[in-house]
């Protein structure tokens, strides 16, 4: 697999990346060697692909729900 | 006057041979051909009566079909008018149920399109508010925000 | 359902948004390995089902056909796919758009529209794969599905629920029968869905053409996946049409399905099993070919009252080659339904259209469901033209025959000519009842062959003109009462009498 990767909003500084790193050790164990990548089509929030995971954290996806759920 | 007896006997004579001639050449086949002749009109006659008895049979006989053809032709009409006035009911039957049925369905038609536009309408609203917070969000997310959204998010999974 | 006010739309969006949680969304990817002929090797995923739908990063989407350990195989449906790009399972099994919504449309297998008009704006979808009604959810065939031809109706019958297979070879006219069927139920109040599998585009665009002008698309969908299809989207595209016809079923109304045809169907299905390295059997398809068409076959059924009274009737198309009846996907499906309407290449070259070999043909479910007016006049017909041609064979050789066996060919000869009718050429009950009436009363015993069509029309239109409520009649109750068939018996007098030339020369 991959390197873990970890997209964020523009908006995102390096403390609420540090959060989320240890957010994930907490999680899995191991603090994961992450690639990040800033990407703006995600609004807000982060999403970060781990061990065959994908953890999506996005105002984007939710946007997308939300847009789901109103036309259903 | 004399009398001479053998001329008188002579003339007896062919007078007797002459009524034998005439009576066997001329006077059987005569009666002959009268008699047939009148055989021949009494059948003619006894045919005529014949025919004459066919004839009122027939005529009696057509004259009952004839009556009889009436008597149909009459019962025919009033079968055929009632039938007619059945059809026309039946006619007017189906067309009215024909113009309910159109009435119905545009009533439906309406209602469909309406509800479409409803639906459209409700599909183009919720892709255009999305849309406007998407850009609002872009703007005005800030970096708190997003530090809230992180600690949300992680908690939610430790829940779950 | 909608409120049917305008201004109530920001209020309806309210509600919907009220009780929404997003949560936290977790969920497997995986990393294309492969992607060879449209079968597509993924890493990861381990958590995919079955047939479940996947999404790739540019959009395209995937079926999962193959689950193994470490990853997962997919069948390409629509798009292109790159090695190493991310996949996304959906959660969802492959599902379609159901609905009133989809009536008069040409869909892909997935619910996307071909015929430009606009998206669908269906609220309800259905999966594609479903299990077939239960034992105690069926009710008996007992209603007539009347397709519009003489031949089949009287000879055999085909039932609201029933199953009947379509099989011929090439160009003897399959579709057109199918299609007459589509046509004949336009104002019946029965909904069809025409499932086009594997074939050209342009012979999917005319036949949805000729639909329109019969006015019989209003109550049609299409579903269409043509031959440059992926096998995937030629594999499910007989599914999404019975799911489609299954809301439809579900919900109390009648539903004619014609898969056409099923032989592509399962060559689609042999390629992608032959990709996925399946083990082949016979004729290389693979070795659940038969629950391939069964599973899809089983979902046609009669619902019982209870469960509200629906029905689906297929109409299931295959190809033959050379006649072939004996090949494997032939006797597959042939085992599978409940009848067979068997076209023959030689009939149709000589004219007889539809060229249906009615001693090859039957109806598993028969008389049952039959209306009570064409099962009393076609009690014997099957037997009449069974006799004719066994007799016709004979007669071929210029064998010396007796006056009975003259007649009976002659009559057997205006029976065969009777039962032709032309493409676009449709009977109603009524109409089939009096003619065939027409033909026991030797009401056609003084025309000749070549004169039978043009008095057959002849008849009908006398018949229109003179007797309408008659036929309505037949057409409403389905009986044929002793009343009626005194009142035909009489105007057939009258035809025979002074109509034949008035109507004939009109």
């Amino acid at each position: 697999m991959k390197r873990s990767l970890l997209l964020v909003a523009p908006s995102f500084d390096e403390r609420s990346i540090s959060l989320v790193r240890d957010e994930f050790e907490a999680l899995t164990g191991s603090a994961p060697d992450f690639d990040v990548i800033k990407d703006e089509k995600l609004v807000g929030g982060f999403i970060a692909i781990v061990e065959g995971k994908v953890y999506d954290a996005s105002f984007s996806s939710r946007l997308s729900a939300i847009r789901r759920r109103m036309t259903e | 006057m004399e009398f001479y007896p053998l001329d008188i006997l002579i003339y007896v004579i062919n007078i007797a041979v002459l009524y034998i001639l005439l009576r066997l050449i001329l006077y059987k086949p005569v009666a002959r051909f009268l008699s047939a002749r009148a055989e021949r009109i009494g059948d003619q006659i006894a045919k005529a009566d014949e025919k004459l008895l066919e004839a009122e049979r027939i005529n009696q006989e057509y004259r009952a079909k004839l009556d009889q053809a009436v008597e149909e032709g009459h019962a025919a009409v009033r079968a055929e008018k009632t039938r007619a006035a059945q059809e026309a009911q039946a006619i007017i039957a189906e067309a009215k149920t024909e113009s309910q049925r159109l009435l119905d369905e545009a009533h439906d038609r309406i209602k469909k399109e309406k509800e479409r536009a409803l639906e459209q309408m409700q599909y183009e609203v919720a892709q255009i508010s999305v849309d406007i917070a998407s850009r609002i969000l872009k703007r005005e997310v800030s970096v708190a925000d997003n530090m809230r959204l992180t600690e949300e998010f992680f908690r939610e999974l430790r829940t779950k | 359902m909608l409120d049917h006010e305008f201004s109530s739309v920001g209020g309806l969006l309210k509600t919907k948004l009220s009780d929404f949680d997003p949560g936290a969304h977790v969920y497997d990817y995986g990393i294309v390995n492969s992607c060879s002929d449209t079968i597509i090797r993924i890493n990861g995923l381990a958590s995919c089902k079955y047939g479940e739908l996947l999404e790739f990063e540019n959009g395209a989407v995937g079926l999962t056909m193959d689950l193994y350990l470490g990853g997962v195989g997919a069948a390409l449906l629509s798009g292109t796919v790159q090695t190493s790009s991310i996949v996304r399972s959906t959660g969802r099994v492959a599902e379609v758009p159901v609905g009133e919504d989809l009536l008069g449309r040409v869909v892909d297998p997935l619910g996307h529209p071909l015929d430009g008009k606009g998206e669908i704006l269906a609220r309800l979808t259905r999966p594609v794969e479903s299990a077939a009604p239960a034992i105690m959810d069926r009710s008996p065939v007992n209603t007539a599905l009347e397709t519009g031809i003489l031949a089949i109706d009287s000879m055999i019958p085909i039932g609201r629920g029933q199953r009947e297979l379509i099989i011929g070879d090439r160009q003897t006219g399959k579709t057109s029968i199918a299609l007459a069927a589509i046509n004949n139920q336009k104002d019946r109040g029965v909904f069809c869905v025409y499932c086009a599998i594997g074939q050209k585009a342009s012979t999917v665009s005319g036949l949805v053409h000729s639909l329109q002008k019969t006015g019989a698309m209003d109550n049609t969908v299409v579903v269409a996946s043509f031959s440059s299809d992926t096998p995937g989207m030629q594999y499910i595209a007989p599914y999404a049409a019975c799911a489609i016809a299954e809301e439809f079923m579900y919900n109390g109304k009648d539903v004619l399905v014609v898969y056409d045809d099923l032989s592509k169907h399962a060559v689609a299905y042999r390629a992608m099993s032959l990709l996925l390295r399946r083990p082949s059997g016979r004729e290389a398809y693979p070795g659940d070919v038969f629950y391939l068409h069964s599973r899809l076959l089983e979902r046609a059924a009669k619902l019982s009252r209870e469960k509200g009274g629906g029905s689906m009737t297929a109409l299931p198309i295959v190809e033959t080659m050379a006649g072939d009846i004996s090949a494997y996907i032939p006797t597959n499906i042939i085992s599978i339904t409940d009848g067979q309407i068997y076209l023959e290449t030689e009939l149709f070259n000589a004219g007889i259209r539809p060229a249906v070999n009615v001693g090859l043909s039957v109806s598993r479910v028969g008389r049952a469901a039959q209306s009570r007016a064409m099962r009393e006049v076609s009690a014997s017909l099957r037997l009449e033209v069974a006799q004719y041609r066994e007799m016709a064979v004979f007669a071929q050789f210029g064998a010396d025959i007796d006056a009975s066996t003259a007649e009976l060919l002659r009559n057997g000869e205006k029976l065969i000519e009777i039962l032709k009718q032309k493409q676009d050429q449709l009977f109603s009950l009524s109409e089939q009842v009096a003619l065939l009436f027409a033909m026991e009363s030797g009401v056609f015993k003084g025309c000749d062959k070549s004169g039978i069509d043009a008095a057959r029309t002849a008849l009908l239109d006398f018949l229109h003109k003179n007797a309408p409520s008659v036929m309505n009649g037949i057409d409403a109750t389905g009986t044929l009462t002793e009343d009626d068939k005194a009142d035909l018996l009489h105007l057939f007098e009258q035809y025979e009498g002074g109509g034949k030339e008035s109507a004939e020369s009109d």
